[in-house]
């Protein structure tokens, strides 16, 4: 009887850390890091946009699948000479072949999975180019490919679109999943950092610093949407010039 | 407490071994063993990835399937292994402080996952696990494959396996065996075993860099390689042997490559 009843203690204990451990679901969480380089009203200027992802018990966080990026009121985007590749284009050709003239920055990113019971980690290069509008709107898309251990590529998509104060408008961005091996979970985001325009040069009148900065800095917002269905936002400034 | 998680993570891990390439449904004496597998891409000559998932469940209604103790995988001939370019990692890695994380990211050869489980009394206590396979020998014809089992909750398990790869009668090619251990979990309760699992051995984008002559090369891990040449499918084989004495053999043609001559 005694081990019976043992038996039975152990079964429910094992139980019930099980319906535990299945409940607890961690929440990926995002941070971004706005700059502009120089930072200087009304002029030529270079935004880079880090954006760090992280899982709240440090597992990895879940794979993104679309975002919302909030610009500053008054930033000044001037696409006058910029040219457009397709998104066609760039998933056969990885952007080569596309004018010169489309692309509009670079950068760089960290992706990550949890196969089996290992982290795989992988550096991704970016490349930022114009696509042709959608609905008479600009639109933006990144090109990120990885060599290694996979070899892989995604397209971000992403569209320019008004938004209400403090902003002045958002890139709405559509997130592709990002593979892995059949059957095993698809890669996450850990960071990237991607920079838009530059100070001179063919890209110099692309994006200009806002003249005037409210009080509290140049507002950015980022909604992040994940695979799991939930979300999360997150704010930050760049401090007045 | 820690003798009984070790002998449930061996069983964990015998009956998930029994996975990998098969595909099809056999009903033995006391298991229903369904098996789906697939080779992506499926084109003649390249790289490619062999993906399988296996449920198996007991013919008694409420009662769990029997532990396994041990199977064989046979691929089909012509599939060949190609392991340039990929490190080995070794048991004593696998079971020392640093766990898999410690292997060399190039030694390693698949990943899988799936549900184990348990019986006490009249409650089945189901646990995840996890897959990791990597490379433990990487010469040519004596390739030897190493399977870590890692399960976290309700009970911590952490258990290496290893297979020798072998070349097999015609109409196999490659093919390799697991001897499991029959392993008892708790007093007065059933021997552990395997209720589903998935694995992924392979992939034709995997790149790795090395140093060639001081430079820093990349270089293509093909690993299995589909063949030529296929006349009417991919033969494949698992034979699955459990605890209550039966074995669950499952043969099954997977379809011809693509661009494949006959």
């Amino acid at each position: 009887m005694r081990l019976k009843l043992s038996t039975l203690c152990i079964a429910a204990t094992l139980a019930l850390c099980a319906s535990l451990t299945t409940g607890a679901q961690a929440a990926t969480v995002a941070s971004i890091a706005p700059s502009f380089a120089p930072n200087h009203a009304g002029v030529g200027t270079a935004l880079t946009l880090g954006i760090t992802f992280s899982n709240q018990q440090g597992a990895v966080p879940e794979p993104l699948t679309h975002m919302v990026v909030h610009l500053p009121a008054g930033l000044s985007i001037n696409l006058r000479g910029i040219g457009t590749c397709s998104r066609a284009h760039l998933e056969k050709q990885l952007g080569h072949g596309c004018p010169a003239s489309a692309r509009v920055g670079s950068g760089s990113a960290q992706v990550g999975a949890h196969l089996g019971a290992i982290n795989l980690n992988e550096h991704a290069s970016l490349t930022a180019w114009r696509g042709p509008n959608q609905g008479g709107r600009s639109t933006l898309q990144i090109l990120g490919i990885g060599l290694s251990p996979l070899e892989e590529h995604v397209v971000l998509s992403g569209v320019l679109e008004p938004d209400s104060a403090p902003y002045g408008q958002k890139l709405v961005m559509t997130v592709p999943p990002i593979p892995t091996l059949t059957g095993e979970a698809n890669a996450s985001v850990l960071h990237t950092s991607v920079t838009i325009g530059a100070a001179r040069g063919r890209l110099g009148g692309l994006l200009r610093v806002p003249r005037t900065c409210p009080a509290h800095g140049f507002a950015f917002g980022g909604d992040f949407g994940y695979a799991d269905a939930s979300s999360s936002s997150t704010t930050a400034t760049i401090p007045c010039p | 407490m820690e003798r009984v998680m070790s002998r449930f993570g061996v069983v964990l891990a015998a009956l998930l071994g029994c996975i990998c390439l098969v595909g099809a449904t056999t009903a033995g004496a006391a298991e229903n063993v369904t098996i789906h597998a697939a080779f992506t891409p499926n084109k003649a000559g390249s790289p490619t990835n062999a993906s399988g998932s296996t449920t198996i469940m007991s013919t008694i209604p409420g009662e769990i399937p029997s532990p396994i103790i041990g199977f064989t995988i046979k691929g089909p001939a012509g599939l060949t292994l190609n392991t340039k370019g990929t490190g080995t990692c070794s048991v004593a890695i696998l079971e020392g402080p640093a766990g898999p994380e410690g292997c060399p990211k190039n030694s390693v050869a698949g990943f899988g996952g799936g549900m184990g489980a348990l019986k006490l009394g009249t409650q089945i206590i189901e646990e995840p696990f996890t897959l990791n396979f990597f490379l433990g020998d990487n010469r040519p014809g004596h390739t030897v494959l190493l399977l870590y089992v890692n399960a976290v909750s309700p009970v911590s398990i952490q258990l290496t396996f290893t297979a020798v790869v072998e070349k097999e009668a015609a109409p196999y090619g490659l093919g390799f065996h697991f001897n499991i251990p029959l392993i008892p979990t708790l007093p007065g309760a059933s021997d552990a075993t395997v209720e589903s699992a998935h694995v992924s051995i392979g992939a034709p984008n995997v790149f790795y860099y090395e140093k060639v002559h001081g430079k820093r090369k990349r270089v293509h891990v093909k690993g299995l390689i589909l063949p030529k040449t296929c006349h009417g499918g991919l033969p494949v084989e698992t034979s699955i042997s459990f605890q209550d004495g039966t074995t669950n053999e499952t043969k099954l043609k997977l379809p011809c490559p693509k661009g494949s001559k006959k």
